[in-house]
């Protein structure tokens, strides 16, 4: 059976299948089909078929397959596959080779089926961290940014680089707007807001980010901040003037 | 004295039938290691072939009844069908196993309409089927096609065994069974 070690037979079996479970499987079906030319059932004369290169493609193959006792799972193939060929020359009716193969496929996906399961598992942990992963930066993106929407948040680059992290519980975003808003009233962009006119919580709480003073009471203080942001976006931020950009032309619609 | 002698015939020409192939062992052969004169073999045996025959009928009664006595310890279906296929693999096990005699007949005689290969045939159908009634018993799915994928490996493993001795192929047939028994459950 020097047919079954060729190249041939390998290329074969490889040109049908994507997977390496598929590989063990297809052995069969292509060995059916070989058995089908003309001429060749006549040159057989002993079925014990090992032959080294196919018992070692088997064990390689099975490995790549993730079988759990690679060498036990291609003996057992080997076997039902010499079973089968000797049965099919003996019988042709039989279709032995189909029989084997659908018997191949079951046993090749019980002794796979551990990894296949390891793999599930790896993957699905992987898309659930993807999905947390996406759904966390939409959050972040849309869902905590739609809250405020207001013209001191809109970002200034120019403004946004000069934010020092300071430690406290207050958010970076409504920090970066409380800046964006200091620096536009210190530009003269926006009107100043009238701090004795404010609650003294929200003043303190806007006093300690633009003088990076760090809040006695964080958690406090962020509640504040963003009200004292929402009021003046209420009130003031209509005063807003930006200064047309020199030599840009203004389309006015 | 009449069965005593044909029984010691049939015994002498079944160990040379075992050990050297049928078509290898003559009838000259078989006269000489028995120590019997020709004429004899021919009192109780017409022919070669019919000595072959009954050589295969009591290989056969010898399996079958090795065979039932393990299978009628088993209460369930599926059991009986596994211990039946194991226990065809033990005897394959058996370092005295020269491969099943039926089918190394059926080889050495491939024309379909010889006696011979007819009454190995016989052997085969009569396993495959009482398999297929088990399977159908058990209520296993596709029973037909399982009964034939049993009887493949239990030949694959006569063939692995007979030609690598102590591959573990006994083991991995057993083991590749009792997989497709449970897969069809």
């Amino acid at each position: 059976m020097q047919l079954l070690e060729s190249e041939w037979f390998f290329r074969m079996v490889e040109r049908h299948s994507r997977t390496a479970s598929d590989r063990l499987v297809e052995v069969f079906r292509v060995t059916e089909q070989w058995l089908t030319a003309p001429g060749i059932r006549e040159q057989i004369e002993d079925v014990s078929l090992i032959t080294a290169s196919l018992r070692d493609y088997l064990v390689e193959t099975a490995r790549a397959a993730g079988a759990a006792d690679p060498e036990g799972l291609s003996v057992q193939l080997l076997m039902l596959l010499q079973g089968a060929v000797a049965e099919e020359l003996r019988n042709r009716e039989a279709h032995a080779l189909r029989y084997a193969a659908e018997a191949a496929q079951v046993v090749v996906a019980r002794a796979c089926r551990d990894t296949q399961r390891r793999l599930v598992w790896r993957w699905s942990v992987a898309a659930s961290l993807l999905i947390a992963a996406v759904s966390g930066l939409l959050w972040f993106e849309y869902v905590a940014v739609q809250e405020v929407e207001m013209v001191a948040q809109t970002p200034d680059t120019t403004f946004m680089r000069t934010v020092v992290p300071v430690p406290g519980g207050v958010d970076p975003t409504t920090m970066a707007a409380a800046f964006s808003l200091q620096k536009k009233v210190e530009h003269g962009i926006c009107p100043p807001p009238h701090l004795h006119t404010l609650p003294t919580d929200q003043m303190t709480a806007y006093m300690n980010v633009i003088s990076y003073r760090k809040p006695e009471n964080p958690l406090a203080d962020r509640a504040h901040l963003k009200a004292f942001l929402a009021w003046y976006e209420d009130t003031m931020a209509r005063e807003c003037y930006y200064p047309p950009i020199p030599r840009a032309t203004v389309y006015l619609r | 004295m009449a069965k005593p002698m044909k029984e010691y015939i049939l015994s002498v020409a079944s160990d040379l039938f075992s050990t050297q192939g049928i078509n290898a062992t003559s009838v000259d052969a078989i006269v000489a290691k028995a120590d019997v004169a020709k004429v004899t073999l021919y009192k109780y045996f017409k022919s070669k072939e019919q000595l072959i025959i009954e050589y295969l009928r009591e290989y056969d009664a010898k399996l079958w009844s090795s065979l039932s006595a393990i299978t009628a310890q088993q209460e369930d279906a599926v059991s009986k069908l596994t211990a039946l296929v194991n226990g065809m693999l033990d005897w394959i096990g058996d370092p005295e196993f020269k491969g099943f005699a039926f089918i190394n007949a059926s080889v050495e005689f491939p024309q379909r309409d010889d006696p011979v290969h007819q009454s190995s045939l016989e052997s085969a159908r009569t396993f495959r089927q009482t398999l297929a009634v088990l399977a159908h018993e058990a209520g296993l799915k596709n029973a037909d096609a399982l009964a034939l994928q049993l009887a493949l490996v239990v030949e694959g493993a006569a063939i692995t065994e007979r030609t690598q001795r102590g591959s573990g192929a006994v083991e991995n047939a057993k083991a590749l069974a009792k997989a497709l028994i449970e897969a069809a459950r």
